[in-house]
């Protein structure tokens, strides 16, 4: 009988060690993919040469506001940012990232100088700007002036709101507080866009009550709010509530206004005593409103603003031509409409909820 | 590996061996090579993340030497200084190359824009400045030097911002590169591990399958050294030494079968040889009885014999012409049964006439008893083995003695069925040496073959054990001096053979079964 000895499979699988080894190069190959990455996106952004820019920008835009209102303004230049990035032009919040704090006029001059392909400016009606506008058109940089315009000047196009027609939704507003008797209505307003047609809010307003025949029933004053410092404007409005007589109704044309005018008439326990009409529709201020401390504010839809700004400015460099004023709607928010917009909006998600 | 193997096949153990750990090697250094280049790579964007500071340090550095020279300049007018501005400008001007001049969508890519366009209108006022003053032109290089003033202001201060945006930026990606290596450490601690390991395992496998036919070899080799010759290796095909051992073994072990069978059939025919040596022997002893036998010149003496019968018959003398008669049933006997077998009757007959024949020699002095069983007549048994026996018993064991001589012959059956038969006498006796010794064929006193009738015990008990097959079947016992001798032989199947052939007698008759007892 022959034994037959056979070959005695021993020692470690090949399925192993070939999982293992497979394993390993895939770690290794990982760590390797992981460092280039890193180290690609850090050289990327490190390098001071930089990447070459990608090709879709074509264009590049300075958004130029100093100031307050920053909420309004943010959401203005974030339209005007996506619109941009949609017709690959970058819109740069002209120095946002200074260290150091420049107005208005030291910016326009520095975006005049860093040769950018247009300007979007918070416009006021100042001679200086109207130069710098003037500098900025010579150097073949076209410049658009947004909410507030500089008339007179050589931007090409505004891009606004008419305020006329806040005057008049304000009006709307504050005949209904007063259906019968006499009115004091005190607007506040921002020396900065002295001349810029604030003072067509008041027209708005008065135009109002006199269409109603009552136009000796109202006295509307503009106040300027004291703008030496950015913290006067506060001040400047607890003092109205300080004062011996206080207005039956105080309009504010500015969301910086409206939370300093709200917050004081909290404070002054003097909500419902004092009507108070606010502008721009953040989430506080909506929140103002719905609890009837504002009883109405005009809101304008910031961010369609700044993408108008860009399209006018696209459309100027592609033709030379652009309409010399763009106007954006606005719309009143009262304690009413507001409820009644939540209703609409509850009944819509419980529709929804139902079709689910 | 059974991918690799074929190559492997024709290649040296020690070359197996080597390309085994330089391929472990490889990985190793490869993994290793991975890692480190992943590391020193990470080192050197480390040293490179601030770079981006120097190099803005150096711009603005760059900047304020050009103011500083072309206001120098504007002072003084002096050739150092319109040098010195030519110098830094050109400085700057290298340095303003480093930056990106394109939109992007990244802020600081659009602050390098910003500044290198607002450097490049701040370089054509400084210039614009300096020719004014060439031009002796005091209002306009005046004016200018203010304008450069601010731009310069302007321009420092985009790069101060940017440069510190750009340490802000840097130092977080010296964190994540940081963290990252951090990671790769415990990575390269994990992947060198599992690189030993993998390494380990991969040799266990290779030499385990180089190993093995090794181990079969020793398995073979043991099996070999505990007397097993009948194993196979499975055939290598390695060409290196292992597979030589392990064919040269299998070689072997096929040899060291093959002589083994040699050598089993050279012993078969030995003992085949053997065999017939016996034989040879057997005959030899068969022609020695023979010859024995032909010593006596049967014929004439039995012829002589009856001659001298019909005399004594004539003459009257019947117990001469018995005692002839005696005598020539005697030799006939002789002559007809020397050469063959003969039944168990005729020997008690032998038996008979020959204790007649000493009867008459010596008077009648012998008392001889036959107590076998008349069944048992037929039995076969090898001629001349009772009546040397009982020659034996009268010769050395009743001859001198002075009391009554018995000789008694009895059978006895054995549960085997062998059947025994006892020729006893009451002489001398044996010593049990001397049984022993006759037992044992030790001695042959030199007289005995001849005081005998030709034919000795030891005679007997060999032509049993021829006839028979087994040895053994004849027994001598004494209880000691002047006490008889019994000597019994066993006749292996008798009891059987006599049965068998009891039918045969009682229809023949026992013509001379009644002539037993004669002698008593």
């Amino acid at each position: 009988v022959k034994l037959i000895m056979r070959q005695r499979n021993e020692g470690p699988s090949l399925t192993l060690i070939a999982i293992l080894l497979a394993i390993l190069l895939m770690i290794t190959a990982g760590s390797f993919i992981v460092m280039k990455m890193t180290v690609y996106r850090i050289s990327r952004k490190g390098s001071l040469a930089g990447e070459a820019a990608p090709a879709e920008y074509q264009g590049h835009y300075a958004f130029i506001h100093t100031g307050e209102d920053d909420d309004l303004w943010n959401n203005i230049y974030e339209g005007a940012r996506q619109r941009g990035s949609q017709s690959g032009i970058f819109v740069e919040y002209f120095g946002e990232n200074l260290t150091s704090t420049y107005d208005r006029n030291a910016l326009l001059s520095m975006a005049t100088d860093a040769g950018v392909d247009g300007i979007i400016i918070d416009g006021a009606q100042s001679e200086a700007l109207s130069a710098l506008i003037a500098a900025a058109a010579k150097s073949g940089i076209p410049v658009i002036t947004v909410f507030t315009d500089c008339a007179d000047s050589e931007r090409i196009c505004f891009a606004g709101v008419s305020r006329y027609s806040i005057g008049r939704q304000y009006g709307g507003e504050l005949i209904k507080r007063a259906p019968d008797g006499r009115m004091h209505i005190c607007v506040l307003m921002n020396p900065a866009y002295a001349g810029s047609g604030q003072d067509l809010v008041i027209t708005g307003i008065s135009d109002v009550f006199a269409e109603q025949g009552r136009e000796d029933d109202c006295v509307i004053e503009g106040t300027y709010i004291n703008d030496e410092t950015p913290f006067t404007a506060e001040e400047d409005i607890r003092t109205i509530f300080i004062g011996q007589t206080l207005p039956d109704a105080i309009v504010a044309l500015n969301s910086v206004y409206t939370r300093c005018l709200y917050q004081a008439a909290v404070d002054y326990n003097k909500v419902g005593e004092v009507g108070l009409y606010g502008f721009h529709d953040s989430e506080d201020i909506l929140m103002a409103v719905e609890k009837g401390i504002l009883e109405a504010t005009v809101a304008v839809d910031a961010s369609e603003l700044g993408a108008a700004a860009v399209d006018a400015l696209n459309e100027y460099r592609e033709t030379g031509y652009v309409s010399n004023y763009v106007e954006q709607d606005t719309r009143i928010i009262s304690s009413l409409n507001l409820r009644e917009e939540n209703h609409g909006q509850n009944e819509n998600e419980a529709a929804a909820a139902a079709a689910e | 590996m059974k991918l690799r193997r074929p190559q492997l096949n024709n290649i040296s153990l020690q070359k197996k061996l080597v390309s085994i750990y330089a391929a472990a090697l490889l990985l190793i250094i490869g993994v290793n090579a991975v890692m480190f280049f992943n590391v020193n790579t990470m080192m050197s964007s480390l040293e490179q993340i601030y770079i981006s500071n120097l190099n803005l340090d150096q711009l603005l550095t760059s900047l304020n030497e050009v103011q500083d020279s072309m206001t120098n300049y504007l002072y003084t007018k002096s050739s150092d200084s319109l040098e010195e501005y030519y110098r830094a400008e050109q400085s700057f001007g290298n340095s303003l190359r480093m930056l990106n001049t394109r939109p992007s969508d990244d802020i600081l890519l659009i602050a390098e824009k910003n500044i290198y366009q607002l450097s490049a209108d701040y370089l054509k006022v400084v210039d614009e400045a300096i020719n004014a003053k060439r031009g002796r032109d005091v209002a306009k290089y005046s004016d200018y030097y203010e304008q450069s003033e601010a731009k310069h202001d302007n321009v420092a201060a985009f790069i101060y911002s940017l440069n510190n945006d750009r340490f802000r930026q840097n130092s977080r990606d010296y964190n994540v590169l940081l963290t990252t290596l951090k990671y790769q450490e415990i990575v390269i601690v994990f992947v060198l591990a599992a690189a030993g390991i993998l390494t380990l395992l991969i040799m266990a496998a290779v030499t385990g399958s180089i190993i093995l036919p090794l181990q079969n070899l020793s398995e073979a080799a043991r099996q070999v050294s505990e007397g097993n010759f009948d194993v196979a290796l499975t055939p290598s095909e390695d060409e290196d030494e292992i597979g030589i051992l392990s064919r040269t073994f299998s070689q072997m072990l096929t040899s060291i079968r093959n002589y083994v069978a040699q050598l089993r059939e050279s012993l078969q025919k030995e003992n085949a040889m053997k065999e017939k040596e016996l034989m040879m022997e057997s005959r030899m002893k068969d022609a020695q009885l023979k010859y024995l036998q032909a010593q006596i010149n049967p014929h004439f003496l039995f012829n002589t014999l009856n001659a001298g019968a019909q005399l004594a018959m004539l003459e009257r003398a019947d117990r001469t012409a018995m005692f002839i008669d005696n005598m020539a049933s005697f030799f006939r006997y002789n002559i007809n049964k020397l050469s063959e077998d003969a039944t168990l009757g005729e020997e008690l007959k032998l038996v008979d006439n020959y204790l007649y024949i000493l009867n008459v020699r010596f008077s009648g002095e012998i008392h001889y008893m036959n107590q076998v069983d008349e069944q048992w007549y037929q039995v076969r048994v090898p001629s001349m083995i009772l009546q040397p026996i009982v020659e034996n018993a009268v010769n050395y064991g009743i001859r001198d003695l002075d009391r009554e001589k018995i000789i008694e012959i009895s059978d006895e059956v054995c549960p085997d069925g062998s059947l025994i038969i006892s020729v006893w006498d009451n002489g001398k006796g044996m010593t049990q040496e001397r049984i022993r010794e006759v037992l044992a064929r030790e001695s042959r006193p030199e007289g005995e073959s001849s005081s005998s009738n030709g034919i000795g015990i030891h005679n007997v008990m060999e032509r049993m054990e021829l006839y028979f097959g087994t040895a053994g079947l004849v027994n001598l016992k004494s209880e000691g001096q002047d006490k008889g001798t019994e000597v019994t032989i066993r006749i292996p199947g008798g009891c059987s053979d006599g049965q068998d052939e009891q039918s045969i007698q009682s229809v023949e008759g026992a013509d001379d079964v009644s002539d037993h007892a004669g002698g008593r």
